[in-house]
């Protein structure tokens, strides 16, 4: 098991060291630099920006600043000749680096202030995800062929249809415009999260109909839920502890992807919402070239879905006896 | 007063391409302790009928006709809830496929004792001792592991004998047994025919045993049923039946089998044909089309079946019993 | 009967014998699933219109007109000023006041255009009610007509005029003169088109349609674009990009599935390992990362002759290749285990040969499937991209970028929820019929995969 997690660890890593480096690469190559999008700046400025982010630096050095562990500034370590007040910086030291963009603040500062926004409204995006989407199945699936069904069926294609900004627009013409129910935009209170959550949440409680649908489907017509029919078990024992705990494996298995793809749809609700979460600030560090903050983020998400999956494949073969964790994915 | 009585049981399937009458009007009788065997190929509606019985029949397959007496009850029209009741205590199946039957994702405590709970309201320490003793019974020992055990854990003799041992739990009057044993090897499914045997005798069970291999029912069957096309063609305890079958499919069926007493015959004589389509049977009697003794009333009228003089616990549904009867088999 | 004669007669008799092949069976099961036989024709009406989008009798996309956006009007076919022109504006010294006068100046001036350029013009009036003191020539935009691009319409216009020009007096058809001069000339382009197929399409436009063209139907924008065409035109780049990354995604996903599951051992493993990390990384972080490099690149790019929109979807489709190399990967594996494939280098076929002639046939009816399936995804992020201003960029439009100006135009004050229904009618029926298709598809080659053929 152990040896399972720390190969999985080990290739994730290289991974990111080779993403990073190439993107890297490719960041400082850039002709003209990352300031050269704004409005022209006075030599004497910009010959500071350049000092202050290092940019007059060799690129090794560069890039040893940027992956750490050690910080090869004036303030940094002491072997290296600084004067040791900051002896460690770096992605190894889990620095990621002063944003080009809002210069008095380090991206750590940016997270730290946004992630926890765009965490909540992630978690509760799953929420409505696995609320409507798990009773929808299995009604669904229960009464197969009824007008529920059908309904069930036809809202899920739609949902997994519709793009969420598309979704989001029209509900906010209905909810907010017409009958001026919620809040359009903002962040301050449960009111402001009703509509984002279910926005983005709505797809994928979409495709978690779906699969529970489906996978319900397959087991309800199974032996051995006939097997449990014919110990005489009441139906809803019957569904649930039999029907329910073997078809809930893919569903766990979606949990993955799921959360990627709403950690994905942040950006576009967190711009439409306007919600000062990490999803908008990438967007924006995007279109400002802040790249510090762009990899910061890019990375810190990537660690993020890498870490869910993993955990969800450990769920997975928790769940599963027939499975051995090296045969887990 | 017999335990179990089916009268004309007739079990449909409505199709894209048509009805299907899987099972067109199947009667019998069983008493206590008996073992009645239902012989047929696959599509003559055996399991269908069994399943049928028990209220498990799969959507979109109902019951159309037919009235099945326990218990001073019919079966076949009670309401879902008393029929639970009675599934799991009082009648019991063990399917054909152990693996498949068995839940992958709970051990067999679980699914051993939850009807227990379930039935008889014991508490979980009573269940786990009735469920340990139940396999020590059938033969898997220790207890203890097995019922920590996966079903996947499992070979396919143990599964079965497990799946026998859940069945018999809570002493059941009546077994159903579809296929138990065709998805077993040879020698195996020897072990498990003899166990069933066995706690057939010491609890008096009575055994509804649903197969195609008639090799099987020499010294296990004590009556049995021939199925042909949803209906029954033949019937009768096993060792007359087997001495000298009253029909010509009956007839067909047992002389295809090799024989380890006596010359090898070669070819081995085959029925020949195939049997009809659900959706396209023949007029008339169903086997006419394949039987060398068919006349022409054989393919106007459908023969009912009928008491054999001479032979009063033996039916048939064929117009030339008398003939067969008469004959000099071997 | 002899051996021989039996086997001859077996042989005749097994050859007489017309077997369905798998691709026969599979298009009947397909054409008998409803749903994915609507969709699929769904889809060709779509691709059809948008390819032959500049023929549709459609309002400008791109020409703007003063004013607020206004909701939808269902107005038929008819005469709603066609903003694709080039106009000739003339002046008369005297306001003309005869009924008979008028007609007979605007025939001569029609039929001088028609001298000058081949083209049939409509002549509109300047001027107070009963006094007329200007006429304006309408022809249908040329390219070759346009002053813009140079255009020598006016001098030779002039030149025809002059010549039948007396004393400063225009010679009426029918009699009479006028005088008469030419003050301006000027174009419209509402259509953009720049190829010679768009071109020509625009051309039998105006032969079937004239100046005839929808109204509002979706309503306009708040530039007064009409909202109608706008989708139509942009369907173009949305289905352009969508078939070009799904391409890219394909070739790139089959060649390396195909290899992957074909060499096996410790290079697949690799290989997929390499796929299982990537899987884990958010995409669409990963492509507006990409894109911000290309926006700084852009000048390096150029040189190579790569624009903004072939990059844009060569990273579109270098992000969604992972399934389709998954899953090729899984199928090729498969079919290497098979016997055909052992009786293929039993014979000496080399792994090229086998791959090329025996594998690939196989992975066709695959291939298809997840093509379609690829197809909403690329287009979602192509959608996602450009509301977020990554993607395409005025003055290009797209259907994403109709989205974000709709979601950008909404507000208390104006709810304009006709820009929203527009772009989500457009883009949630094609994706929907693209999902439905790939589903219907996947049922149809295999009945036994999907959810629907694991529950029978």
């Amino acid at each position: 098991m152990t040896r399972f997690l720390v190969r999985r660890a080990l290739w994730f890593l290289l991974t990111v060291w080779l993403v990073v480096s190439v993107s890297f690469v490719l960041m400082r190559a850039v002709r003209g630099g990352p300031f050269s999008g704004e409005r022209a700046l006075a030599p004497a400025i910009e010959a500071r920006l350049a000092e202050r982010y290092h940019l007059d630096w060799p690129l090794w050095k560069q890039y040893l600043q940027y992956v750490g562990p050690f910080d090869w500034s004036e303030h940094g370590t002491g072997f290296l000749g600084g004067d040791g007040t900051r002896p460690f910086g770096g992605l190894l030291a889990l620095d990621l680096g002063p944003s080009f963009r809002y210069r008095d603040f380090t991206v750590n500062d940016i997270l730290a202030q946004s992630l926890p926004i765009s965490a909540t409204l992630g978690a509760l995006a799953l929420l409505v995800a696995l609320a409507l989407g798990v009773p929808a199945g299995i009604f669904s699936a229960v009464k197969r062929g009824s007008t529920l069904d059908l309904l069930v069926r036809l809202a899920a294609t739609i949902g997994i249809a519709l793009p969420n900004f598309v979704v989001a627009g029209l509900l906010l013409v209905f909810f907010v415009f017409q009958l001026g129910l919620l809040p359009p935009a903002g962040w301050g209170g449960l009111r402001h999260l009703v509509l984002p959550a279910f926005v983005l949440g709505l797809p994928y409680a979409a495709y978690v109909a779906r699969l529970v649908r489906s996978g319900m489907l397959e087991v309800l017509s199974s032996d051995f839920v006939r097997t449990a029919r014919a110990k005489g078990l009441p139906e809803r024992i019957v569904l649930v502890r039999h029907a329910l705990r073997a078809a809930i494996l893919p569903l766990v298995t979606y949990l993955g992807p799921a959360t990627a793809g709403i950690l994905t749809g942040s950006l576009v609700v967190e711009k439409i919402f306007a919600i000062p979460g990490t999803g908008s600030h990438f967007v924006n560090s995007a279109l400002n070239r802040d790249y510090t903050l762009a990899m910061g983020v890019t990375l810190v998400y990537t660690v993020l879905v890498y870490t869910l999956n993993l955990a969800v494949d450990l769920a997975h073969a928790l769940l599963d006896p027939r499975l051995a964790p090296e045969e887990g994915a | 007063m017999s335990l179990f009585a089916v009268h004309d049981l007739a079990v449909e399937f409505p199709t894209a391409a048509g009805v299907v009458r899987a099972v067109d009007g199947l009667s019998f009788t069983l008493e206590a302790g008996e073992t009645l065997a239902l012989v047929g190929e696959s599509g003559s509606g055996k399991s269908q009928s069994v399943l049928a019985l028990l209220g498990l029949l799969a959507a979109p397959g109902r019951v159309v006709a037919g009235r099945a007496f326990f218990e001073e009850k019919n079966l076949l029209r009670l309401p879902e809830r008393e029929l639970a009741a009675l599934r799991g205590r009082r009648l019991a199946v063990v399917f054909q496929d152990p693996l498949a039957a068995l839940h992958p994702l709970l051990t067999l405590e679980r699914q051993l004792t939850e009807h227990l709970c379930w039935h008889r309201r014991d508490t979980r320490a009573a269940a786990r001792a009735a469920a340990a003793a139940a396999l020590a019974e059938v033969g898997l020992e220790p207890p203890e592991r097995f019922l920590a055990a996966y079903p996947h854990e499992l070979s396919g003799g143990q599964r079965q004998r497990a799946l026998i041992a859940m069945a018999l739990l809570l002493e059941p009057a009546v077994l159903f047994a579809d296929e138990p044993t065709t998805a077993l090897d040879v020698r195996v499914q020897a072990q498990v025919l003899t166990l069933l045997k066995e706690l057939q005798r010491r609890r008096g069970t009575a055994l509804v045993f649903v197969t195609h291999d008639l090799g099987l029912l020499p010294g296990f069957a004590d009556r049995v049923q021939v199925l042909y096309a949803g209906r029954t063609v033949e019937e009768g305890p096993v060792e007359a039946v087997l001495a000298r079958p009253l029909h010509p499919y009956t007839r067909g069926l047992f002389a295809s089998l090799p024989r380890l007493d006596g010359p090898l015959a070669f070819p081995l004589p085959s029925i020949p044909g195939a049997p009809p389509p659900p959706l396209a049977r023949p007029s008339g009697c169903a086997f006419h089309p394949r039987c060398a003794l068919a006349r022409a009333e054989c393919r106007t009228r459908v023969p009912e079946l009928e008491e054999v003089r001479g032979a009063p616990r033996r039916r048939s549904a064929c117009f030339a019993w008398p003939e067969l009867l008469a004959e000099v088999t071997h | 009967m002899s051996a021989d004669a039996r086997l001859t007669g077996w042989l005749a008799a097994a050859r007489a014998v017309r077997g369905a092949g798998p691709w026969r069976a599979a298009l009947r099961r397909l054409v008998a699933d409803r749903a994915a036989l609507a969709a699929a024709l769904f889809l060709l009406c779509v691709a059809t219109g948008s390819l032959a989008a500049p023929f549709l009798p459609l309002a400008s996309p791109q020409v703007m007109q003063l004013g607020e956006p206004r909701p939808p009007r269902l107005v038929p076919l008819g005469d709603h000023g066609w903003a694709h022109r080039v106009t000739l504006e003339f002046e008369l010294e005297e306001a003309l006041r005869s009924r008979e006068m008028l007609a007979r100046t605007e025939q001569t001036l029609v039929a001088l255009a028609r001298r000058a350029c081949g083209a049939q013009a409509r002549v509109f009036r300047r001027g107070q009610r009963e006094e007329t003191h200007g006429l304006a020539l309408v022809l249908p935009y040329r390219r070759d007509l346009d002053p813009a691009r140079g255009s020598e319409l006016a001098a030779r216009l002039a030149q025809h005029l002059a010549a039948e020009t007396v004393d400063g007096k225009l010679h009426l058809r029918g009699g009479g003169d006028v005088a008469v001069r030419l003050v301006g000339a000027s174009a419209t382009d509402g259509y953009g088109t720049t190829s010679r197929f768009d071109a020509w399409l625009l051309a039998r436009r105006q032969a079937c349609f004239g100046f005839w063209q929808l109204g509002p139907l979706l309503g306009t924008d708040a530039k007064g674009r009409d909202l109608l065409a706008r989708l139509v035109f942009g369907s173009r780049i949305s289905l352009a990009v969508a078939l070009a990354g799904a391409f890219v995604s394909l070739f790139v996903g089959v060649v390396y599935g195909a290899v992957s599951g074909y060499a096996g051992g410790k290079l697949d493993e690799r290989m997929m390992r390499f796929v299982d990390v990537l899987y884990s990384i958010p995409f669409l972080f990963v492509v507006i990362f990409v894109i911000t490099l290309l926006d700084a690149w852009q000048a390096e790019l150029a040189g190579l002759g790569i624009g903004r929109m072939t990059a844009f979807f060569l990273v579109l489709g270098l992000v969604t290749w992972l399934t389709m190399a998954r899953v090729v990967r899984g199928e090729v594996r498969a079919l290497r285990q098979r016997e055909f494939v052992e009786a293929a280098r039993v014979l000496g076929a080399s792994h090229a040969r086998i791959l090329a002639v025996h594998i690939l046939p196989h992975l066709l009816g695959l291939v298809a499937v997840y093509l379609t399936l690829t197809l909403p995804s690329v287009m979602l992020y192509e959608a996602f991209l450009s509301f977020l201003g990554l993607g395409v960029r005025a003055p290009d439009v797209s259907w994403g970028l109709l989205a974000a100006d709709a979601l950008e135009a909404i507000s208390p004050l104006s709810i304009t929820w006709w820009l929203v229904l527009g772009p989500a009618l457009f883009l949630g029926s094609t994706l929907l019929a693209l999902n439905v298709l790939g589903d219907g598809l996947r049922d149809a080659l295999d009945p036994r995969l999907g959810p629907a053929g694991g529950a029978r």
